[in-house]
């Protein structure tokens, strides 16, 4: 190593880790951790080892979600005295492991590119444990997020029928296309009052990105809207433990097992 | 992106309105015929940010990938503990900048303390301490003469408190040639107490061997006369860390001593050492200041100060230093692989 072949770079594409997923939704509150939750539930109960990393650095809810006081959680990688690996939790109940983040850190918050940059490395070794790491991510379309999700396989835009929702998830489809053509992109339309009409708002996202971005993300699937699903998280445990029956977790199994045949293939 | 919904009688006048509105390049999104007595409904978009820039890729410094491979590798090599490593590369990657060197002395800055022996000297004393053949009586020695050859500053007087294994007279033969004053035996802590109290206040500063002492048996008979000695001596003290051990055995040694009394890292045999990790390791792992390297058998030889950029330009690989004559000829092992560069002595 030189000086000379060290300068100031753009972020240097890195190899996708296949059998990664990340959760991204551009507006927040369209149950993004829910279903990054749920995916990792279902996943989980197919016989998959997952791993569920809460990357909404600095307002990370996962434990919160799931009622969890994890030993350790990402600042303690941040800070350099565990190792990713170390920093992983089992959540018994769910049968998956868990890397908590921790809500309201500035550290984490306020995270480095190059920090972050080193996290995607560890992930990508972290991940060859796991069949599965699915990445919550915050929401919004900033450079931290985008770069969390960078190394990730497929990345899954969550989004409902709000327009607002609709525009968000356009606007994380079109910086990550613009940064990464080629990202493997897929959509969920979550809280969707049927599956028809999830796919009706599938269907203007779509129609907006073959329109302006000249790509076609594919649905991945439609999560229909479920009481229940609030009342799991406010009962701060995870929806396929406490209702394992209902509509929206038939529907995140659906996904989780469309994902599954797709890294198999 | 901006969605906006139109009603109208018919969808062909929705879609109008939303031309007229929206301009030309807007696409309509979504139509609904009219059905109930509701109107025709269509969403119409429009992306007004064609050419959105993210801005800048750096807001901060992007420490370049095989800027922090390097630091990295060099780690690596040098076999630093994974937490110390961690931390040493998460203040590398934070601090970037375009000289390896300039990053990796600042990430060890961050990480580690650094503290020079001529401080610990000014009180009066400084008292060396260490596990048996640490190096402890060549560093005295050093210390001593480096004392002696300054023009200005207080008198150097070796003591040692080593009196049954013959080190007093080993550190006396080495110190021969300068013509220093004659080495103090302190047999036990009062004796020492008394030679500090004696040195006090007349500019004479004490340069203090001690009797090796095994940090993991605290039965050693030489440990717990060591604590008393410590004690004696007054507040500077620091422990001489002989080069290349095993990283995870100096960290052991190093709190060890730190929990008798040393502040100080002084490291000796860095010449015979290829790898650091262990001093780094010992460094972190006891909140030891790390002050000086030496590395030369020859007593006339000085200790090195060493700061974060000395440490950084031994740790990494130096071009430069290849060209130097006294440069160690890299091994078919080292070859491609970080090396240190000779210590300075």
């Amino acid at each position: 190593m030189t000086a000379n072949n060290v300068s100031h770079l753009r972020p240097i594409p890195r190899p996708k880790i296949q059998n990664m997923v990340a959760v991204a939704s551009g507006k927040g509150g369209v149950g993004k951790t829910w279903f990054a939750i749920t995916l990792a539930h279902a996943l989980a109960r197919s016989g998959r080892r997952v791993l569920l990393f809460d990357g909404d650095l600095g307002l990370a809810n996962v434990d919160i979600q799931l009622g969890l006081m994890p030993k350790h959680d990402l600042s303690a990688v941040v800070s350099g005295r565990l190792t990713l690996a170390q920093a992983a939790s089992r959540y018994d109940d769910g049968g998956f492991d868990i890397i908590a983040g921790r809500s309201g850190s500035g550290r984490l918050a306020n995270i480095g590119t190059s920090r972050l940059q080193m996290l995607n490395e560890d992930m990508a070794l972290v991940a060859a444990s796991y069949d599965m790491v699915i990445v919550d991510l915050g929401a919004g379309v900033e450079r931290s997020v985008l770069q969390l999700a960078d190394s990730a396989g497929t990345c899954v835009v969550i989004s409902t029928e709000e327009p607002t929702s609709l525009t968000d998830a356009y606007a994380y489809i079109k910086v990550t296309h613009m940064e990464r053509p080629g990202t493997d992109l897929q959509i969920v339309v979550n809280m969707a009052n049927s599956t028809r009409e999830g796919e009706r708002t599938y269907a203007t996202l779509h129609k907006a990105c073959e329109g302006f971005l000249k790509i076609s993300p594919p649905l991945l699937g439609v999560v229909r809207r479920d009481r229940r699903v609030r009342e799991a998280i406010r009962s701060q445990v995870s929806t396929l433990t406490r209702s394992p029956n209902t509509e929206a977790v038939a529907d995140v199994e659906a996904i989780a097992k469309k994902l599954s045949q797709a890294l198999e293939r | 992106m901006r969605l906006k919904v139109f009603t109208a009688a018919t969808v062909a006048e929705a879609r109008d309105l939303a031309h007229a509105d929206l301009g030309a390049d807007a696409i309509v999104v979504s139509a609904q015929e009219p059905a109930g007595g509701q109107a025709a409904r269509v969403t119409a978009a429009v992306d007004d940010d064609p050419d959105l820039d993210l801005g800048p890729a750096e807001a901060e410094t992007w420490a370049a990938p095989d800027m922090v491979d390097g630091v990295r590798q060099t780690l690596a090599f040098h076999g630093v503990p994974e937490g110390t490593a961690r931390r040493l590369l998460a203040a590398a990657a934070a601090a970037g900048g375009p000289d390896p060197v300039a990053v990796l002395a600042a990430a060890l800055d961050r990480v580690l303390a650094f503290a020079p022996l001529a401080g610990a000297t000014a009180g009066g004393t400084l008292m060396l301490v260490g596990p048996p053949g640490a190096g402890k009586t060549l560093a005295t020695a050093k210390l001593a003469r480096r004392r002696r050859a300054r023009p200005a500053g207080p008198c150097a007087r070796p003591v040692s408190a080593d009196t049954g294994t013959g080190d007093g007279a080993r550190l006396a033969a080495l110190l021969r040639p300068w013509d220093l004053a004659p080495v103090q035996a302190a047999a036990d802590a009062d004796a020492l107490a008394a030679a500090a109290v004696a040195a006090a206040g007349t500019g004479t500063a004490l340069f203090i061997d001690t009797p090796a002492a095994n940090p993991y048996n605290a039965r050693d008979a030489t440990w717990p006369p060591l604590g008393r000695l410590i004690a004696a001596a007054g507040p500077s003290r620091s422990w001489s860390w002989p080069g290349g051990d095993a990283a995870v055995e100096a960290a052991d040694h190093a709190r060890a001593f730190a929990a008798l009394g040393a502040r100080r890292l002084l490291a000796t045999r860095v010449d015979v050492a290829r790898r650091l990790g262990s001093l780094l390791a010992a460094a972190d792992a006891a909140r030891l200041a790390l002050a000086a390297v030496t590395g030369d058998a020859d007593a006339g030889r000085a200790v090195t100060a060493i700061d974060a950029a000395a440490l950084a330009r031994l740790l990494l690989p130096d071009p430069a230093a290849a060209a130097r004559p006294s440069h160690r000829t890299p091994s078919a092992e080292e070859a491609g692989s970080p090396r240190k560069s000779e210590a300075a002595s």
